[in-house]
């Protein structure tokens, strides 16, 4: 068995890669609509509003991306061939590629409205764990119960359920409590519901952009380790998975 | 040693700490006794102003005096007046004396002054003072010369002509080591028995730029004459304009001389900018707090430029297309994907360092007022992230304000550092060499005007107009240096309307866009450009540089510029339009109300007017225009033969009388308005003296 070129690492299949364009051109006419028809006009100049562009920009980016990843095509070209090992490196380098795709756009925003960039590394980075536990949960799936027909919907369910029905039961939660909510990362709004990267990013980009916080950045990190875990654990069992390991067919 | 000492006996061990005790005590005294000083503080004296006289609403000298005592400090130095803070870094060696120029403004006739010395160390010392502070309206005199005893007669000088304050007269130290601001608060100045020629290069340049803003010079020309008009004054015989100013030789010269004849020349010679300062004051506040106007302009200058925009999209479609490419390129070379995401990541990431939005985003607006000296006006916009300090100082300003409040600016006033706020907005005022272009237009007897007129900047100029008189002729835009030739019936399209209804009339002559407008209102309001003249107005756009944060970085600036015109009349009559001759409006005690065009009476006030007539003129009549003869009271004209108000019996005046008015001074007339009516403007018929 011969260790994979970096090249082989780098390489981003076909399939994956027409998504991450599709997924750029989108962002990229959502910006442009964004910053030609919101900014334009004789009415001053407001950081403000540029803050705000680049929050927004940051959440639609995670909900695209997260519809993307539905549909990433998550089987290691390495791990296809029969007798390979299975390699999670090059899975990890096409996630963290098509999560870091859009930092053009992102600096494109700071740099038209003059404002000094925050670190949008951070909520990258959420993004890019959050799309690596979904691809790592498909492969051992996949590893599981190869040729399963509802694997890539069930995959779809999970991201819906967590983004869409997660956030609204943390808004039915505090209209229970009767919470009296001043910022995202609110002490009045439990942990567990910032599982949600959803709900974690935009408390982030907030927070970054001179929004409050009464929890620092707490539930940004513990999203970060929930999922980082769960991506971990699950290369992990992918790793060890009957037929697994060494090879399948 | 020590090891030893622990079994020795009681007596030995207390010698030998004693020993030690003294041996550290005579090491460390030498340092006791430097530090001792220091933290006793260091002397502070102050005095302030001209002679020991402030001028309020201008800015005044203030000279701190330090003195170290026998130890040497190191620390800052801190001037306060009201809210206005002024730091200096100070470092002084033992039993050194030094002095320290500040330049304050003063709005308050109360005000006291308070010097705060600390150190590091946290020892301080702190001295207070009160200036002396007359009122605005005084008649500052500045008297150069060896033997200022001689011109002490000027004190007695009736006023009642220039605005009635009172008058002072002050010695000007012979370096002239003042700022241009403070000097402004010097409305004349007297030059007997002093050697002109000994003045350095930057006092001879100060009293030059003086004299261009405006102002009056009277230098004696009997005994001294020789010693008086030399140097910058040298080859002067008979009153000569210097810029906007005058220079006047005075036979005989100055001292010994009756109070009376000494007024009588400077009613004769009084230029606008001169009378305006005696009739109104130096109007300081009034243009650095008014400059709130310009924070809509200023900031549209922060607003991302289309052409950015446009560039960084199609940089943003040709990742997109590079990326495409990567997807063919994809099965030969792996590794393609990657390489098109990170070196795009990396370009846009050193696109946006090289735009600079990492440090502080700034912008402003300015008025410029050209002619032998321009006079900018600028309010910067800077804007240098949350809450955080920050600093900034235009090179060659010679006066800095931050509106709002949480800022201190250096010794004299000319750089501003500030804390808190996002976005601070700082109005500068600057001088610096002008450019007129010598334009000069023909006003013909039946009202046309025609002459070729030329943009004096390099750079090109949008949205230009022409203002002669009440009329607003649309240029359009200009490009550097362009000429174009107008020959135009003048129709009024001003004439008649009051200060709401002049701009608008101006904008739409003009088609300016709202931030633009606010230059105008900003030039209309709170700058007094009293030059008779018409005027060419345009906006232009340049890159200045700014010290933003210690750094030195390109501000983009949108400038609103204003040229004189002149008239040559040729052979035939000259006709010149109402408006062409501005009137210096003396309305007592509502003269802070902002008007310029119209006039609301206040506690039943006297509305006075000077008009002052351009040099070379031989007016054989004059028509009033303004106010409907109902709505008005009586409008009198001052005769100067006379020395008497006389009713005038219409809206004209001419022959005789009409040289009476203005033989020796400007016109000057007086009405009682019972509501609110427009200020009466003035159409001039008349030739050219040849």
């Amino acid at each position: 068995m011969k260790p994979a070129t970096l090249a082989e690492v780098f390489h981003v299949k076909k399939e994956n890669s027409i998504l991450g364009t599709v997924y750029l051109t989108l962002l990229a006419l959502l910006l442009a609509a964004c910053l030609f028809t919101v900014v334009p006009g004789d009415r001053g100049y407001n950081p403000g509003l540029y803050k705000n562009v680049y929050v927004c920009f940051m959440v639609f980016d995670l909900l695209l991306f997260s519809l993307i990843t539905a549909f990433w095509d998550a089987i290691p070209e390495a791990g296809e061939k029969a007798g390979e090992k299975y390699r999670p490196l090059g899975t990890l380098c096409g996630i963290a590629l098509l999560a870091l795709s859009p930092v053009p756009l992102i600096l494109t925003i700071f740099m038209a409205g003059r404002i000094n960039p925050v670190n949008f590394m951070l909520p990258l980075v959420l993004k890019a764990v959050w799309g690596l536990a979904l691809v790592f949960a498909d492969n051992f799936l996949e590893a599981l119960r190869p040729g399963w027909p509802w694997r890539g919907f069930s995959r779809g369910l999970f991201i819906f359920f967590v983004l869409g029905p997660g956030s609204l039961l943390a808004y039915f939660f505090c209209g229970y409590r009767q919470a009296v909510l001043t910022t995202l990362f609110d002490r009045d709004i439990p942990l567990v519901f910032f599982i949600n990267p959803l709900l974690s990013l935009a408390g982030l980009a907030h927070y970054q952009t001179g929004g409050g916080s009464q929890a620092g950045l707490l539930p940004f990190y513990f999203c970060l380790l929930f999922w980082g875990l769960a991506a971990a654990g699950l290369c992990a069992a992918r790793l060890k998975a009957p037929g697994g390991g060494a090879s399948r067919g | 040693m020590f090891p030893m000492w622990i079994d020795m006996s009681g007596l030995y061990k207390k010698a030998g700490l004693l020993l030690l005790l003294s041996l550290a005590l005579l090491l460390g005294l030498p340092d006791l006794c430097t530090a001792a000083p220091a933290s006793s503080g260091v002397d502070i004296a102050i005095s302030s102003g001209f002679d020991g006289r402030c001028k309020l609403g201008g800015f005044n000298p203030v000279l701190v005096e330090l003195y170290a005592g026998n130890g040497g400090c190191k620390g800052e130095l801190q001037l306060k007046s009201g809210e206005i803070i002024l730091k200096s870094p100070v470092e002084l060696a033992a039993g050194a004396k030094k002095i320290i120029r500040f330049s304050i403004p003063l709005f308050r006739p109360d005000q006291r002054l308070e010097a705060l010395f600390s150190s590091p160390g946290g020892s301080g010392s702190r001295a207070e003072h009160q200036p002396q502070i007359l009122p605005e309206k005084t008649l500052f005199i500045g008297i150069l010369g060896d033997s200022p005893g001689e011109l002490d007669y000027l004190k007695d000088m009736d006023t009642s002509g220039l605005g009635g304050g009172g008058v002072e007269v002050v010695n000007l130290r012979e370096k002239l080591d003042y700022s241009l601001e403070e000097l402004e608060n010097i409305n004349f100045i007297f030059l007997e028995d002093f050697n002109t020629a000994a003045l350095d290069q930057s006092g001879s340049r100060l009293l030059a730029e003086w004299v261009k803003l405006g102002n009056c010079l009277l230098a004696g020309a009997g005994d001294h004459r020789g010693k008086n008009l030399a140097g910058l004054l040298s080859g002067i015989h008979s009153p000569t304009f210097l810029g906007e100013g005058v220079v006047v030789p005075v036979e005989g010269g100055l001292a010994g001389k009756a109070p009376e004849a000494a007024m009588a020349v400077l009613v004769k010679q009084l230029t606008p900018h001169a009378a305006a300062k005696a009739l109104r004051g130096g109007g300081l506040q009034q243009r650095a707090a008014g400059a709130a106007r310009l924070s809509g302009a200023a900031e549209g200058e922060l607003l991302p430029g289309k052409s950015s925009l446009y560039f960084s999209f199609s940089l943003l479609l040709l990742y997109l297309l590079v990326i495409l490419a990567a997807i063919l390129a994809g099965q030969k070379i792996k590794w393609a994907y990657a390489a098109a995401v990170s070196s795009f990541s990396l370009l846009f990431l050193g696109l946006s360092l090289y735009s600079g939005i990492f440090g502080p985003a700034a912008g402003g607006a300015a008025v410029r007022l050209h002619g032998d000296m321009a006079v900018t006006h600028a309010l910067n916009c800077v804007y240098s992230g949350e809450g955080g300090e920050g600093s900034l100082k235009i090179p060659g300003a010679s006066f800095a304000w931050a509106l709002g409040s949480g800022w201190n600016s250096d010794a004299l006033c000319s750089g501003v550092s500030y804390t808190g706020g996002e976005g601070r907005y700082i109005y500068t005022c600057s001088y610096g060499p002008g450019t007129t272009g010598d334009n000069a237009l023909t006003l013909d007897g039946d009202g046309a005007v025609s002459g070729e007129i030329v943009n004096p900047l390099a750079s090109a100029m949008e949205s230009c107009f022409l203002l002669v008189g009440d009329t607003a002729i649309p240029v359009g835009s200009l490009e550097g240096r362009e000429r174009f030739s107008v020959d135009y019936r003048l129709d009024h399209n001003l004439g008649g309307s009051g200060d709401y209804n002049y701009l608008d009339l101006l904008y739409r002559a003009a088609g300016l866009g709202d931030s633009r407008r606010q230059l105008l209102d900003y030039y209309f309001y709170n700058l007094e450009d009293d030059r008779p003249g018409g005027r060419l107005i345009g906006f232009s756009r340049e890159k200045a540089a700014a010290e933003i944060n210690g750094d030195v970085e390109n501000m983009d600036l949108l400038v609103l510029n204003v040229f004189p015109v002149g008239f040559n009349s040729g052979e035939g009559l000259l006709n010149l339009p109402p408006e062409w001759i501005k009137p210096v409006v003396d309305c007592g005690p509502a003269a802070e109300n902002e008007f310029r065009r119209e006039y609301a009476p206040g506690t039943g006030g006297e509305l006075k007017m000077h008009y002052i007539l351009p040099a070379g003129l031989k007016p054989r009549e004059i028509s009033l225009t303004g106010p409907s003869p109902g709505e008005a009271g009586d409008v009198m004209a001052y005769n100067r033969k006379t020395g008497a108000w006389e009713k005038l019996p219409g809206t004209t005046l001419a022959g005789e009388k009409l040289l009476d008015c203005v033989s020796s001074g400007p016109l000057a007339l007086k009405i009682a308005p019972g509501s609110s009516i427009l200020i009466p403007q003035l159409a001039v018929k008349g030739s050219e003296e040849r």
